[in-house]
């Protein structure tokens, strides 16, 4: 490893040394930067030795290691054997301990900035749109309501036609109607804007209904109101039961007309529910206003004479049926005894010499209780019995 | 058709069985080869009491009176050395002179019901006129039907159910006769009707009679 490192800074600096083999090259021969340097330790050597070893501190102290020089001890030692060129090839490689690596440079990306607070306009529904809304309740070109009302254009023109053709499909199949009013995420109404003014001014004729304030990728913001008669059976609780769960089937996709999707269906199921206890209830009203009428109104006295004349018709319509079923039965029992049944003529030769018969029929044991017929029927031949 | 003895299937022309070479003969030698006088209903084990005869001869009467050609008789008896219940049924049905039949129900037309009280068994016997028309299997659902009243005693009741469930089948046949008569001609000739056949069998009854008292 610190090989390498130090063979990579070889190749990156030209005037770094290769130990072992530099020290082969004659001085001559070295490159770059370092031929300066060793010009200079060349012609030290006609300089005073304090000069000299000067230089070489100074060369030291320089950013590349010093290169080696040969002295004519060591050219001798060569000659000698004394010294292998590039043994210390494979010494430890020494290491500059104050050398220094310039970190690699990194660009990293820009912090992000942090996203403005929504601006007014994000928030606010202009008036224009206001008055859309709430106009009136919109109708298409057959005179039919449209439930889902998107004047800014929040979902595309195909989004809305299937919403808007589901709630229609809702209010086909349930009593009561659901309008959605579509309203970007951070929009806020005016103050003066509310889900219950809002049925007050539109929807007080029109039956059960069920509004919707919807903010689309919002689901969480959204306000619920039932119409009065349905309040007035359905508890508060209920109400905001179906809303959470219609909140969180929405929040199960990402994409925001998706979760529209979602909070419609989980709604839509909702209302169904609730339609069905306000049958219920409604009956069960019924029933005591009927009760409570028949305990106050007497019954009036022609009404007993017609109610007995009923019955005593019922009585003898059910009667004549019974004779009727009767009389058949009896009759069919008599033609079942008055009819006769013929066989063909048919004579077999004599069997085993019988005049009249040899038709062996079954011959069965009735000696055991607990076996069946089929067990006890004797089909053993005499000779193996009794004879 | 079976040997009442070996109950092997034998040919319907056999003159005795080719496997254990029964023939009347045989039974002729047992219970001897005269012609018993008896009525369609005989207790000769005195099981019935006179209420449930009467109910019974009533029962039997509307049997002849829904086939007009046919008869049942039933015999109550109860054999103590009796070598064979179906070997007597055989017998009795060749020999038996039923003294309360019409003459022109001869013993071909008849089926015998032969209830061994003491030996605890019960058989039907059938003549030629019905060898088309009931066999074992048929016979056997009327015994075994009957069979909880027989295990209880219920003769009666026993009879009863024997005679409806016969009735029911042949009540099914003759339908199915009708509908398509070829069907039941079969392997067998057409004979002169049972019109001349009482006048057969009586006369060889009456010879049978003539034979005794010489």
């Amino acid at each position: 490893m610190r090989k390498g490192l130090f063979i990579l800074l070889s190749l990156v600096l030209p005037g770094a040394p290769l130990t072992g083999q530099d020290s082969l090259r004659p001085p001559a021969a070295t490159a770059g930067s370092a031929k300066g340097a060793e010009a200079e330790v060349r012609e030290g050597r006609a300089k005073d030795p304090e000069e000299k070893a000067a230089e070489l501190e100074k060369v030291r102290k320089s950013r590349l290691p010093a290169l080696p020089v040969w002295s004519p001890s060591d050219y001798e030692k060569v000659k000698r054997g004394e010294i292998v060129a590039g043994q210390n090839f494979f010494a430890p490689v020494p290491v500059d301990p104050d050398a220094k690596i310039e970190p690699p440079v990194v660009e990293l990306p820009e912090p992000v900035e942090e996203s403005p607070q929504p601006e007014e306009a994000e928030t606010a529904i202009s008036a224009e749109h206001m008055a859309e809304y709430f106009r009136e309740i919109s109708r298409d070109g057959r005179g039919e309501p449209i439930f889902l009302s998107d004047p800014q254009d929040l979902l595309s023109q195909q989004e809305f036609r299937d919403r808007e053709s589901f709630l229609h499909y809702h209010s086909s199949e349930s009593n009561i109607d659901m309008f959605v009013y579509l309203f970007d995420q951070r929009q806020e109404f005016p103050a003066d804007t509310d889900i219950q003014a809002v049925y007050q001014d539109l929807f007080t004729k029109h039956g059960p209904v069920a509004l919707v304030f919807y903010h689309l990728g919002a689901p969480d913001r959204s306000q619920f109101f039932l119409s009065s008669d349905i309040r007035a059976v359905i508890s508060q609780d209920e109400q905001d039961r179906a809303l959470r769960a219609a909140v969180q089937e929405a929040f199960e996709k990402s994409d925001v007309a998706y979760q529209l999707d979602n909070f419609l269906v989980e709604l839509s199921i909702r209302l169904y529910w609730i339609e069905r206890e306000l049958k219920a209830a409604t009956a069960t009203r019924e029933a005591r206003r009927l009760e409570s009428e028949t305990r106050v109104i007497p019954a009036p006295v022609g009404n007993e004479e017609d109610n007995l004349r009923l019955v005593g018709r019922a009585v003898l319509f059910a009667f004549c049926v019974i004779l009727a079923w009767l009389s058949g039965w009896a009759g069919w029992l008599w033609l079942q005894h008055r009819r006769k049944y013929r066989f063909p003529e048919v004579e077999c030769g004599p069997l085993l010499g019988a005049p009249h018969a040899a038709g062996v029929g079954a011959v069965i044991s009735f000696s055991n209780a607990h076996l069946p017929p089929s067990r006890q029927r004797d089909q053993v031949p005499d000779y193996l019995e009794r004879m | 058709m079976k040997c009442p003895r070996c109950v092997q299937r034998i040919h319907r022309m056999a003159r005795q069985c080719p496997h254990c070479g029964f023939s009347i003969v045989d039974v002729d030698r047992v219970f001897g080869e005269d012609d018993v006088r008896l009525g369609t209903l005989t207790d000769a084990a005195g099981v019935l009491r006179k209420k449930e005869r009467v109910a019974l001869l009533r029962m039997l009467r509307n049997f002849e009176s829904t086939f007009p050609q046919l008869f049942f008789g039933i015999y109550f008896g109860t054999f103590r050395e009796l070598p064979s219940l179906r070997q007597f049924g055989f017998w009795l049905l060749n020999r038996g002179a039923f003294e309360d039949v019409d003459v022109s129900r001869p013993n071909e037309a008849g089926i015998l019901l032969s209830v061994d009280v003491g030996g605890k068994s019960a058989g039907i016997t059938y003549g030629y006129s019905l060898q088309s028309f009931l066999d074992d299997e048929a016979t056997f659902k009327a015994v075994s039907a009957a069979h909880p009243y027989f295990l209880q005693g219920q003769w009666m009741k026993a009879s009863e159910v024997v005679i409806r469930k016969i009735s029911k089948t042949l009540g099914r046949q003759a339908r199915r006769v009708r509908r398509d008569p070829e069907a039941f001609q079969g392997p067998h000739e057409k004979t002169e009707g049972t019109g001349k056949m009482p006048e057969r069998i009586r006369a060889s009854h009456r010879r049978s009679q003539r034979k005794t008292q010489a």
